[in-house]
């Protein structure tokens, strides 16, 4: 392997190549980046298995088509700390391939390499193409829904752990929760051309977000593969390994005939909320709110038995249509309302035990809070 | 001014209980089992059974061998935990330092109640007496009085059964030379061998072995160890009050050698798990962390992991699963498993958590509710799961008193 490049171009394409870097001890291979020189392009991918990154970049004075696996730990540190030159070269030193010369102005490193014929084989992009949308809106849908998934490193209910994409008339939803909550965004899309579900575990797709977000491409293609899905933007692919589980029905348990609005300013809740929960009790995390249907504001309460008691009166946009109790665990009410855009939200509620609604209201509705809804269990009873 | 702590320790407890409830039991050797067949272990022997040999721990094929008159008693967990509670309230009523050591050994604090009673052993005497008037003449107890816990159970250890046994402190120096450092209640066999390799076989030699040596082997212990050879120990007695009611519940089962398979073990494991479940929900309890652990060997080591999940649970079979996920953890599989043992810890109320939003918790909640009701009204055998179906019906095979099985008074 001998080639030319520019140093920017080799900094890009680690960079995000790094985003799939393995790190599982029993598989040493998969902490290696893989760089393939073909004509005047180098193609640089990274797998852990569960997800994928093929990238390209241009060369020059390619002496021959190779294959060198170089520990991608390394070279990530060694590309965010070249010395202010414009030009790198890469030569394999060794009769048998085993060193890797990188040379960048006055810095050289010998770099050894990995068994080249030990790589997993990364599946290549299937043909068929199945909706093309816009990275902007992918990336503020996924904003608003991967953080309602279930984060755990153990777990036994690996559906939670995801984000579940579904193509649909012309539109894509994006659905996550983690068994208390649930948000939902729909978002339409370029086009779709095949129908179709699929579950992407929520982190991957957040490493997906960070890789389109580097590439500065309006519009993102999902094509679909056989357990997997693939991202394609800018001549760079991101494969995303889909959870073999189903996904919970999630349209059954979206509340249709919530009657109680409370509608507030969306920011001022937000601000109270995080007041009041600094003496919420420390296992339940809870707030009470209670309304009436004779006064425009909530009253919002906590205690617990270490910290102490809050109290907020919060005023609404009107008088609710009924009278009621609820607890909720504030952190799940504060998460959504730092993601959302609009000024005012309604929380639509029917009785203490049973799931709240959360949603954009009003007429000056933000562009971001089209198409989103957030669902939300209230805590059991704390008599 | 020294302490006065008494160690009050019941006689032959589950065996003697098992006498005072029934008549024909009262002066025979008698053997308190899991359940009286063949593989269970003895968990307590009456003083008749230990005449001839019997001790705890023993499995009761083995008892039997050496003691064919024994009769086999299967052990009632509820029955004992109702004359413990009985007989505390009688022991708070004379010392708040009481801490509950087990379900049949107490620790008391008694250096400013002793002189009201005109001296510890005085006052002990009366302790007993005020058993015997409440529990009944079977149920006897013995109790050693020194300055400091260790010695207190030591010398209890000295006057069973039924007997006072006062330590004074100039008689400890002598006795350093006669007792053995595995009699000493927390150094165990494995801490035994490692003193007995260096030449240290009584606590005496215990005493004069140099601090910084046993600082050194033995880490913070090794200076317990150094003022237990010096006939100290600075431990002191936790008021019961102190111990929180539950911070954890499990169950454990010891397998008979014959269904010694992985197999069997998982079945067992899957009914302890529905176990745990139910006791959780009837306290309001969810908790977070699962433990798994099981024996290898009659003898053999204990293993064991835990596994943290996302949220707080109650339900059996998530901690089953949970069991499961710590299993792969510990990449195992042996044919010699002698008992398995699960807990669930990082206890909360459940009444902390929001309501389930999924249909498929809703239901299995549902299902857990019906369940308990029908256990409530018709007992808990009256409905259970299919794989626990299948270690029922193998009963006669399977015995072990649940030791494992955590008290709580």
């Amino acid at each position: 392997m001998e080639f030319m490049c520019m140093k920017k171009d080799l900094v890009f394409g680690v960079k995000l190549a790094s985003y799939a870097l393995g790190s599982r001890s029993g598989m040493p291979i998969l902490s290696g980046l893989k760089m393939e020189t073909k004509g005047n392009r180098l193609h640089i991918s990274t797998t852990d298995l569960e997800r994928a990154i093929r990238c390209e970049i241009p060369i020059e004075n390619n002496v021959n088509d190779e294959t060198a696996v170089l520990n991608g730990t390394v070279l990530s540190q060694i590309a965010a700390h070249l010395p202010q030159d414009e030009k790198i070269t890469i030569r394999t030193d060794s009769q048998d391939g085993t060193v890797v010369k990188l040379r960048c102005g006055e810095a050289m490193f010998d770099l050894p390499t990995l068994p080249a014929e030990d790589y997993p084989k990364i599946p290549s992009l299937p043909e068929k193409k199945i909706a093309v949308i816009e990275t902007k809106r992918f990336h503020n849908s996924l904003d608003q829904t991967a953080f309602s998934s279930l984060k755990a490193a153990e777990t036994t209910r690996l559906s939670l752990t995801g984000v579940d994409i579904v193509l649909k008339d012309n539109a894509l939803k994006m659905i996550a929760t983690n068994g208390y909550r649930l948000a939902l965004k729909k978002l339409e899309a370029k086009e779709v051309l095949e129908e179709g579900e699929y579950l992407i575990e929520a982190s991957v797709l957040t490493d997906l977000d960070r890789v389109l977000s580097q590439l500065e491409a309006d519009t993102v293609e999902l094509y679909k593969g056989e357990g997997q899905l693939f991202f394609q933007a800018s001549g760079t692919t991101f494969m995303a390994k889909t959870i073999a589980e189903e996904f919970p029905d999630f349209d059954r348990v979206i509340p249709k005939e919530n009657q109680i609005s409370l509608v507030f300013d969306r920011h001022a809740l937000l601000d109270a909320l995080q007041r009041i929960e600094i003496t919420a009790a420390e296992e339940s995390g809870a707030v009470v709110f209670r309304a009436t249907d004779e006064e425009s504001a909530v009253q919002i309460n906590s205690s617990s038995k270490d910290k102490g008691e809050a109290a907020e009166r919060v005023r609404l946009k009107k008088v609710p249509s009924g009278t009621i109790e609820i607890s909720f665990k504030a952190e799940y009410l504060i998460e959504v309302l730092k993601r959302m855009a609009s000024t005012e939200i309604a929380l639509w509620l029917s009785a203490t035990d049973k799931a709240g609604l959360v949603e954009p209201y009003g007429d000056k509705l933000a562009a971001e809070d089209e198409g989103f809804l957030y669902v939300c269990m209230p805590v059991r009873s704390s008599s | 001014m020294a302490r006065i702590i008494m160690h009050l320790d019941m006689d032959s407890y589950f065996a003697s209980v098992e006498q005072q409830a029934t008549l024909s039991l009262r002066g025979r050797p008698i053997g308190v089992t899991g359940k009286p067949h063949e593989h269970s272990i003895i968990v307590a022997a009456s003083r008749e059974a230990k005449r001839y040999g019997v001790k705890s721990g023993m499995a009761s094929w083995e008892a039997r061998h050496l003691c064919p008159s024994l009769t086999l008693v299967s052990g009632k967990a509820e029955r004992y935990i109702a004359i413990t509670k009985r007989f505390l309230s009688i022991l708070k009523r004379y010392t708040p330092l009481l801490e509950v050591f087990s379900i049949d050994e107490v620790f008391m604090d008694v250096t400013h109640e002793a002189a009201r009673y005109g001296g510890p052993v005085s006052m002990a005497r009366l302790i007993k007496d005020e058993f015997h008037e409440a529990l009944g003449r079977y149920i006897t107890c013995t109790i050693g009085i020194a300055s400091n816990k260790a010695f207190a159970k030591l010398i209890a250890k000295r006057h069973k059964p039924d007997g006072i046994g006062k330590l004074r402190d100039e008689e400890i120096p002598s006795l350093l030379e006669k007792i053995p450092v595995a009699e000493v209640c927390g150094i165990g066999r494995r801490i035994e061998m490692r003193l007995t390799k260096v030449g240290i076989h009584t606590l005496g030699d215990l005493g004069r072995a140099p601090g910084w040596y046993l600082k050194q082997e033995f880490g913070v212990y090794g200076l317990f160890l150094k003022e237990i050879g010096q006939g100290r120990d600075p431990t002191p007695v936790v008021p019961y009050t102190t111990v929180a009611s539950v911070k954890s519940v499990g169950h454990s089962k010891s397998l008979p050698p014959r269904l010694r398979s992985f197999d069997l073990a998982l079945l067992v494991l899957r009914g302890l798990c529905d176990k745990v479940g139910r006791r959780m929900r009837k306290l309001g309890y969810v908790g977070r962390t699962v433990y798994f652990g099981f024996r290898l060997g009659s003898i053999g080591p204990h293993y064991g992991k835990q596994i943290t999940l996302p949220f707080s649970t109650d339900d059996g079979e998530t901690i089953y699963n949970a069991c499961l996920a710590t299993r792969q953890k510990m990449a195992i599989h042996t044919p010699s498993i002698s008992q398995v043992s699960v807990s669930v810890r990082n206890l909360s109320e459940k009444r902390c958590l929001p309501a389930y939003l999924l249909e498929e918790d809703q239901r299995r909640e549902r299902l857990n509710n019906a369940i308990d009701r029908i256990r409530d009204r018709f007992g808990e055998s009256a409905i259970i799961t299919g794989e626990t179906l299948l270690f029922k019906a193998i009963p006669e095979h399977v015995g072990g008193f649940s030791q494992g099985e955590e008290w709580e008074f």
